[in-house]
């Protein structure tokens, strides 16, 4: 569905990700993690296809680059950092933004199709309660979940978020990503960068870890947040422990500086 | 109000100041109607000769100026920009003025300097902003623009052989509609319409920018491409109307600012509207230079400014508090 062969980006003169490759397959939930600097906003950037890069991304076998704007735009759905929203649209009008890949000719009317993935959009991030709001009314936290439903109604196969639950509250950053997992699980490829390892390690069917450009583990939890690696990579411990049958892990001290 | 009624009343508003701007003479003397009892083929001569071309250029460069403002507005994600912003205005009018200043002769000289002069400011925004221009380039590249053909402006003024030279110089900077012909609307018609069908193929761009350029690039919409639509077809649009009127301004930042709230703030609905309350707003602010001067005519540039500069100082206000 998504891979990556030989990536490599640089931003200036600066190698940010060095020669990087995996393919991911769809249902399942992909946490891509790592310290601040890491690559990971690059990575992400640079499968949008926003950086030039070197190597090859295919999605669904056929490579990125050679795809037109538009195609790649309603098989990839970016979430980026920063929900950024110059101008004070309806919540509505900026979920329907998400519809454009799909968009033909002139009118400005919406098609049912496209009512409908705007409705499970703002159902699935629960923002159902903000359709009578502007985006300029809404909390920080509350503005995060609008752009993730923007994000959700492509309705792409391949989904990309950077840090989608970062300001959220406890309740929605389990709402939302236990919802990325079934959306994943419904057949989906969906890419998280998380910073939280207590949600990555609980709710990704897979993990990433990025140090300083290099892909330094890949698998489930349990093995790519090992105690050495959170050592090596992280300089912190966590305290592990098993609750219902599910691992968990929580972060709770600093090594001592390399 | 949906956007079609929006629209409808527009047209509404611009047929009426289109009425208006037919029947109405100088001291807002209504003197066309009498003639027309006593004395119909002059009558006729006045108004398809003088009254309609003048009619229809007003049309013409509101509606330009209305659009690009909007695309402009959208493109920079900024309330306050303006065509004149990027230069074009400044650099049609230099354009214009070298020609005058070198006496070029022909029907299509003027016209074409200013268009030239549109051209060389845009090409100089992309040369000074680089290869991947962002909106702060391209804003502060404007400005500088703006300034150093303005000085040229001036230089032109400051060496002009005569003050009689100097004087016509500066009467066409203030940007009139008298006493333009429907040559002048035949030479301007061709670059407005290609530059309309540019700008308006940003509109869904626009509306995809809203959330940033990198969104936007995410839902099919180039950056680069954009702009380059959105800033040639500023230049063709404004370029053709600054040539043949001089320069017109606040058109183009008030429009679609008042416009903004009835499309519920997307900048791709706005095209429209904005398009069509420009050409009312131009329409009846040029019925409103023949009304109010019963002497010499009032430049069509005075007017937009002397209305147009205490709102902008109003958006700054209200843009001020909203900060705080």
């Amino acid at each position: 569905m998504l891979q990556v062969q030989d990536l490599q980006v640089s931003l200036g003169r600066r190698v940010v990700i060095q020669r990087l490759g995996f393919s991911l397959v769809p249902g399942q939930l992909v946490g891509l993690i790592g310290p601040n600097g890491a690559g990971k906003t690059t990575l992400l950037r640079a499968l949008v296809q926003l950086l030039d890069y070197a190597g090859v991304v295919r999605l669904q076998g056929e490579d990125a680059r050679r795809l037109g704007q538009r195609e790649r735009a309603q098989r990839l759905a970016y979430l980026a950092q920063g929900h950024s929203a110059h101008w004070t649209l309806p919540v509505p009008e900026v979920v329907a933004l998400g519809r454009l890949p799909h968009r033909r000719g002139f009118s400005s009317r919406l098609s049912g199709q496209d009512q409908q993935a705007i409705e499970r959009a703002l159902h699935a991030a629960d923002c159902v309660e903000f359709v009578d709001r502007r985006i300029d009314q809404l909390s920080g936290g509350e503005r995060a979940r609008v752009m993730l439903a923007r994000a959700l109604a492509v309705e792409a196969p391949v989904l990309l978020c950077d840090e989608p639950v970062a300001s959220l509250d406890p309740y929605h950053q389990l709402h939302i990503m236990a919802m990325l997992r079934r959306h994943a699980e419904a057949g989906a490829v969906v890419v998280c960068v998380l910073h939280d390892l207590t949600w990555a390690g609980r709710f990704c069917h897979r993990l990433l870890l990025l140090h300083e450009g290099n892909l330094v583990a890949d698998g489930g939890a349990a093995q790519v947040l090992s105690p050495e690696n959170l050592a090596r990579v992280y300089q912190i411990s966590a305290i592990t422990g098993v609750h219902a049958d599910d691992c968990y892990l929580l972060p709770w001290q600093c090594l001592a500086a390399k | 109000m949906s956007a079609l009624r929006l629209n409808l009343l527009l047209i509404g508003l611009l047929l009426a100041a289109s009425v208006l701007s037919l029947l109405i003479g100088r001291g807002g003397s209504l003197a066309l109607w009498t003639l027309w009892v006593d004395d119909p083929v002059s009558a006729s001569v006045i108004l398809w000769q003088l009254r309609l071309p003048r009619l229809l250029l007003a049309i013409l460069v509101g509606a330009s100026l209305g659009l690009s403002g909007a695309v402009l507005q959208g493109l920079l994600r900024n309330p306050l920009a303006e065509p004149s912003l990027l230069g074009t205005s400044s650099g049609a009018a230099l354009g214009a003025v070298v020609v005058f200043y070198f006496g070029l002769g022909g029907a299509l000289a003027l016209p074409l300097g200013g268009m030239l002069g549109a051209l060389a400011a845009l090409g100089l925004i992309y040369v000074l902003a680089g290869r991947r221009p962002d909106t702060l380039t391209i804003i502060l590249a404007g400005v500088a623009i703006n300034a150093f053909t303005s000085a040229l402006t001036s230089l032109a003024l400051n060496l002009a052989p005569n003050p009689y030279a100097a004087l016509e110089i500066v009467f066409w900077l203030l940007g009139s509609l008298a006493d333009r012909g429907l040559d002048q609307v035949w030479l301007a018609l061709p670059p407005m319409l290609l530059g309309w069908l540019l700008l308006g193929s940003c509109a869904r761009a626009l509306d995809a920018l809203t959330l940033g350029e990198d969104t936007a690039h995410s839902l099919g919409f180039h950056a680069g491409w954009v702009q380059l639509r959105a800033i040639s077809g500023t230049a063709l649009a404004v370029g053709a109307a600054v040539a043949v009127t001089g320069v017109i301004g606040f058109v183009g930042l008030v429009v679609p600012h008042l416009l903004r709230p009835w499309v519920r703030h997307r900048p791709g609905r706005l095209l429209v509207p904005s398009s069509l309350g420009g050409a009312a707003l131009l329409t009846a602010a040029d019925c409103l230079t023949r009304w109010l001067a019963p002497g010499p005519e009032l430049h069509l540039g005075v007017v937009t400014a002397l209305l147009g500069a205490p709102f902008f100082l109003y958006l700054l206000m209200q843009q001020r508090t909203r900060v705080v």
